[in-house]
């Protein structure tokens, strides 16, 4: 086995990428990785850890790494560092010499820094030191090369002393010997923090455009094109099904069930990729830790601070994720509140009911889809206020701003929306053939036309009254949808065109806000009782039921009042 | 003095690390906060600094900031 080890965001999960032919999520913050993943490079199993700055954790991601290295059997160590932070780095390596386990350093982001003497380093180290670039593929051969040959055994050892400051001296003098011109960087951030109210402002306004430009310009002309294909699509299927006789019950399976539902979640794909591959973007400047810091003091009003904001910005991605990731927080009543407040923020499967709600029934209108969010808000707000405990103590590392890749955003959308698109399919189909079975038989196995007299309407109807006080109707399709979002919230969509559920504007806009604050997704709650235990997973999610009901309550009564 | 007293794009060196928490202090001493560190203050608020050291920014909340105490000028 052979183990990436490194300082968190030093790149290991980008090389881990390419020499497995991965996709792990990347992102210019630390803590993006926060489990360890196996990979095969030949024939070799290479895996990628957590960064780590030492061999003592100190977050429960540490943890991870520091318990693999001991239970496993390494057969080598490619100690990633970042190039630009050597200085730092090199206690990370100094202290895996010790661990007696054959060892290379890669010196990664070598793009825009030559300034290391390779040749002088590797003599005083006494280990092989490779330059590569895993961003522009520079030096990725000799790596490979590197790692194929491995037959490493260690016959070396620098006695270390156990006072860290000796280290650190000693790292000095081998930086000062090995960095032959020292290379400045521009610290961005410092004049972003000199205009920072600017800076917010203009901030505010990137994330609003972002919004606006997905789903009036996306939404509006692509979003329309893909359906008139899709539409045409769905008549010639229907052509060639009425060619070879097919029954009613089969037709009404495959274009009412299956393909109705599909179309109707697919047009929301160049809306999600656009958002996701623009919030990528935005994730690989490393943009998110000075949003963190521009708006450190309002976040700490509320009882949140900068490093939880990485999790609730990652939720917008994916709930599952943003869980995950909470892993970095130390301090563990601020995780757990964090942990809480995740599944409320909309991931791209919700904002996919969202899309499909403006786009049915409010015209693409930008202010309804501003209103959720700002629903959401609010309610974040509230709720971290009343769960405010004293601050917590924090370290983050701040990473250098750099441009972003485009290569790297592309290649994360690209793979976010085919999942996206394999999971709605997989989920869709099963789901499609039991609405259509439970929609289209009696009781007694007969063949109905009437839906009053199907399965789905005898068992979902004792259920359908929950639903009533903020959707005015008994609607047994409805609880349907909503069981059906339990599975993969993309689900919503497709169960809901598959069903032909009537909504109207208010309680399209009551349904839409149930399902922001409901119980999220399987995925979710089971990563979520893995993160935080069975008893407080329940608690949350009887908050979330209590909490999407009263609002949807509430707003229903509003507007049934006033529109 | 403290860290949090340096003035923004003030320089200061690391004294001492005056932290009970023994794992914090553990943990600061290596990310590289060791004694005669450059350490130079980019930003502070009532609830954070932001300091540049060894080429890396790294944002740490007042209560441990308070408890670091620097040099103004390299000791030898």
């Amino acid at each position: 086995m052979i183990a990436l080890l490194g300082n968190p965001n030093c790149g290991k999960s980008s090389i881990f990428n390419i020499l497995t032919k991965s996709s792990r999520k990347i992102g210019n913050y630390n803590g993006v990785t926060v489990d360890y993943k196996i990979g095969l490079f030949k024939d070799k199993k290479i895996v990628d850890l957590p960064g780590v700055y030492s061999l003592n954790p100190y977050t429960s991601e540490e943890e991870i790494t520091i318990d693999f290295i001991k239970k496993n059997k390494i057969d080598l160590i490619i100690n990633v560092i970042d190039i630009n932070s050597l200085n730092r780095s090199l206690y990370l390596t100094l202290r895996l010499q010790d661990l007696n386990i054959p060892l290379i350093v890669v010196l990664n982001k070598c793009e825009n820094n030559n300034s290391i003497d390779i040749e002088k380093l590797e003599k005083i180290l006494n280990i092989k030191v490779i330059k590569i670039s895993a961003l522009k593929n520079i030096g990725i051969d000799n790596l490979k090369k590197e790692i194929i040959k491995s037959n490493y055994i260690c016959n070396y050892r620098i006695k270390l002393n156990n006072d860290i400051t000796s280290i650190y001296r000693k790292i000095d003098i081998i930086t000062s010997e090995v960095i032959k011109n020292n290379i400045k960087k521009r610290n961005s951030f410092v004049l972003i923090l000199k205009y920072k109210y600017l800076f917010i402002i203009l901030s505010i306004v990137m994330f609003i455009l972002v919004y606006y430009f997905s789903i009036n310009v996306i939404g509006g002309i692509i979003t329309n094109s893909i359906n008139n294909i899709m539409i045409y699509i769905s008549n010639y299927l229907l052509i060639i099904l009425n060619k070879f006789n097919s029954s009613i019950i089969l037709k009404k399976l495959i274009l009412d069930g299956i393909i109705n539902g599909i179309i109707n979640t697919i047009n929301f794909i160049p809306q999600l990729f656009f958002l996701i591959f623009i919030l990528s973007i935005i994730e690989d400047t490393g943009f998110i830790s000075i949003i963190a810091i521009l708006f450190n003091k309002l976040l700490n009003k509320i009882g949140i601070s900068s490093k939880s904001l990485y999790s609730l910005f990652l939720a917008t991605n994916c709930s599952a994720m943003a869980l995950l990731s909470t892993r970095t927080i130390k301090n563990e009543y601020e995780r757990k509140k964090v942990i809480f407040l995740i599944p409320l923020i909309p991931c791209c499967a919700k904002i996919s009911i969202i899309f499909f709600i403006i786009s049915s029934f409010y015209h693409n209108s930008f202010l309804i889809f501003l209103s959720f969010y700002l629903i959401m808000i609010l309610i974040i707000v509230l709720l971290s206020i009343i769960f405010k405990k004293n601050k917590s103590r924090l370290i983050m590392e701040i990473p250098h701003l750099k441009m972003p890749s485009i290569k790297v955003a592309y290649k994360e959308s690209i793979t976010k929306t085919k999942s996206f698109i394999k999971r709605i399919i997989t989920i869709m189909i099963f789901i499609s053939i039991l609405n259509f079975l439970m929609s289209s038989f009696s009781t007694s196995f007969t063949y109905v036309t009437d839906i009053k007299k199907s399965i789905l309407y005898f068992t979902s109807y004792k259920f359908s009254f929950i639903f009533k006080p903020f959707l005015g109707i008994n609607s047994p399709s409805i609880f349907l949808s909503i069981i059906s979002g339990l599975f993969a919230k993309e689900q919503v969509v497709s169960t809901i065109n598959s069903l032909k559920v009537n909504l109207n504007y208010i309680t399209a806009y009551t349904f839409c806000i149930f399902n922001i604050f409901t119980i999220p997704c399987i995925n979710t709650l089971s990563i979520m009782k893995k993160e935080c235990g069975i008893k407080l997973t329940i608690f949350y999610n009887l908050i979330y039921l209590l909490i999407s009901y009263i609002i949807s309550f509430i707003i229903f009564r509003l507007l049934s009042y006033f529109v | 003095m403290k860290l949090m007293n340096l003035k923004i794009d003030g320089l200061g060196y690391i004294k001492y690390i005056n932290i009970k928490d023994n794992s914090l202090k553990l943990h600061l001493l290596e990310i590289g906060l060791v004694y005669n560190t450059k350490v130079r203050l980019l930003y502070k608020d009532s609830n954070i600094v932001i300091i540049n050291y060894r080429n890396i920014n790294i944002l740490l909340s007042n209560d441990i900031a308070n408890n670091i105490e620097v040099y103004d000028s390299f000791i030898r």
